[in-house]
């Protein structure tokens, strides 16, 4: 706690906003305070640009509803791209190891996002994952389905459980090779480490 | 390694159960962002050997270094030992208290996991962990005889009230939810002398049972337990008796 915090107390707004930004992550009291600092003393017009984009943001972004990307339209921009190679698939625990794969420029296929992983301390089961609407895109044209998930105990366990759904279907199950470290997370991992991961994958 | 969760940006909470220190939390500081901190060191199910230091404030311990004794990569290659190991932990995780020192429950645990690394448990495994844990926190649960009367045998039986044991028909003659077969069975689970066939009705019976006792002692549902039978059940029914 800072000691500027008891003067933003008395101001109701100002601690709204201050609450609200804490509850961003890496967020903390004094950055909170920096952050609505800097806006009010930016022209107004700034502020009023950044409140009416994040509500744009909320109201009109939405997970595709093919893939489960983030997305402004129905369809995200992966799955409506003619170029990509639309018989891989890669399934990613959430958005921002998406964006990592994306961000090696290795990959040319498709995506399925999850938006978590099985988790046996948490509770969450298959039924909580996007996992239905993948089985339901492994129609004709699907040839492999890449497991991008975490090399954790959850990511691996889900790994294991979506082989055990997919394999029966006839379609090549892989895994990312090694070089993601055990427990790691694709978000913090490098474009190179990512991309000799995917050239090196495994079938399992 | 019981648990781990984030914690802020770049950190993680890791739950440890250690031989001499039993229970205890620690913040594994850089663990989320940073690969080169712990690596894959600080992974559930795994046998570690930290350096703690222990932070005065908060009380919360920084952990400093951990070494890597056993990944169990066994467990980690099976869903359904996953999720046996996952149960195992979380029971072991909510029954004991913080810094509550049972080197036996430790003992208990850690061999478990050892057997889970090379296969899954069976049901009658499970339900023995469940019996040898209850008993080394201090609440073993008397199956012999009826609590009240101290009679052996009887048609129906009920749970007391406390869950440490059973009533004879006789001393509860309303309740009477638990048949026979499975006060039997539960018997010789304890006495760790396997019978040649129960059938499934009793074996779901005895891990009713067994369960209820459990929570009657932990103050949240257990979530690990609800994984691992809905995946028994979908996986393979043997494994969900
Ligand atoms: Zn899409
Ligand atoms: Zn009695």
């Amino acid at each position: 706690m800072v000691d500027g915090d008891r003067d933003i107390g008395r101001s109701g707004i100002m601690e709204r906003l201050s609450r609200l930004l804490q509850q961003l992550p890496g967020v903390g009291p004094k950055t909170a305070s920096r952050l609505m600092l800097a806006i009010l003393s930016a022209p107004a017009e700034y502020g009023r640009a950044l409140s009416k984009t994040v509500a744009d943001l909320v109201d009109k972004v939405h997970p595709c509803e093919i893939c489960g990307m983030l997305s402004e339209r129905k369809r995200c921009t992966i799955c409506t791209d003619p170029r990509r190679d639309s018989s891989l698939i890669c399934v990613v625990e959430r958005v921002p190891d998406l964006l990592a794969i994306e961000a090696s420029h290795e990959y040319r296929g498709l995506y399925h996002v999850l938006h978590g992983v099985l988790n046996p301390l948490e509770g969450a089961g298959p039924e909580q994952l996007r996992i239905d609407t993948l089985v339901e895109r492994l129609g004709a044209g699907v040839r492999e389905v890449i497991l991008a998930t975490s090399s954790s105990v959850e990511g691996e366990a889900t790994a294991l459980y979506l082989k055990k759904r997919i394999a029966p279907l006839g379609i090549t199950v892989s895994r990312l090779a090694a070089g993601i470290p055990v427990g790691g997370e694709l978000e913090y991992t490098d474009s190179s480490t990512i991309g000799r991961a995917l050239a090196g994958r495994k079938e399992i | 390694m019981l648990a781990r969760r984030d914690l802020g940006e770049s950190d993680r909470l890791v739950v440890l159960l250690g031989k001499q220190m039993g229970k205890f939390s620690a913040r594994a500081p850089g663990a989320r962002r940073s690969r080169r901190r712990f690596g894959g060191r600080l992974e559930l199910f795994s046998r570690i050997e930290v350096m703690a230091v222990l932070k005065g404030r908060t009380g919360l311990a920084h952990l400093d270094d951990a070494v890597l004794l056993d990944a169990h990569q066994g467990i980690r290659g099976d869903l359904i030992a996953t999720a046996q190991a996952a149960y195992l932990t979380e029971l072991v995780s909510c029954l004991l208290r913080e810094a509550d020192r049972s080197p036996e429950v430790f003992d208990l645990l850690a061999d478990a996991l050892q057997r889970l690394d090379r296969e899954r448990l069976g049901v009658w495994s499970l339900r023995r962990f469940e019996i040898e844990l209850l008993k080394l926190i201090g609440f073993a649960p008397a199956f012999d005889v009826c609590q009240e009367c101290g009679v052996r045998s009887s048609e129906r039986w009920s749970l007391q009230a406390g869950m440490g044991g059973l009533l004879c028909e006789a001393c509860a003659p309303r309740s009477g939810s638990v048949s026979a077969a499975a006060v039997n069975v539960l018997r010789r689970i304890q006495a760790d002398e396997p019978c040649e066939r129960v059938d499934d009705a009793t074996m779901a019976e005895v891990r009713g049972l067994l369960a209820a006792m459990v929570d009657g002692l932990v103050d949240r549902p257990l979530k690990a337990r609800d994984f691992l039978y809905r995946l028994a059940c979908e996986q393979d029914r043997s494994w969900a008796r």
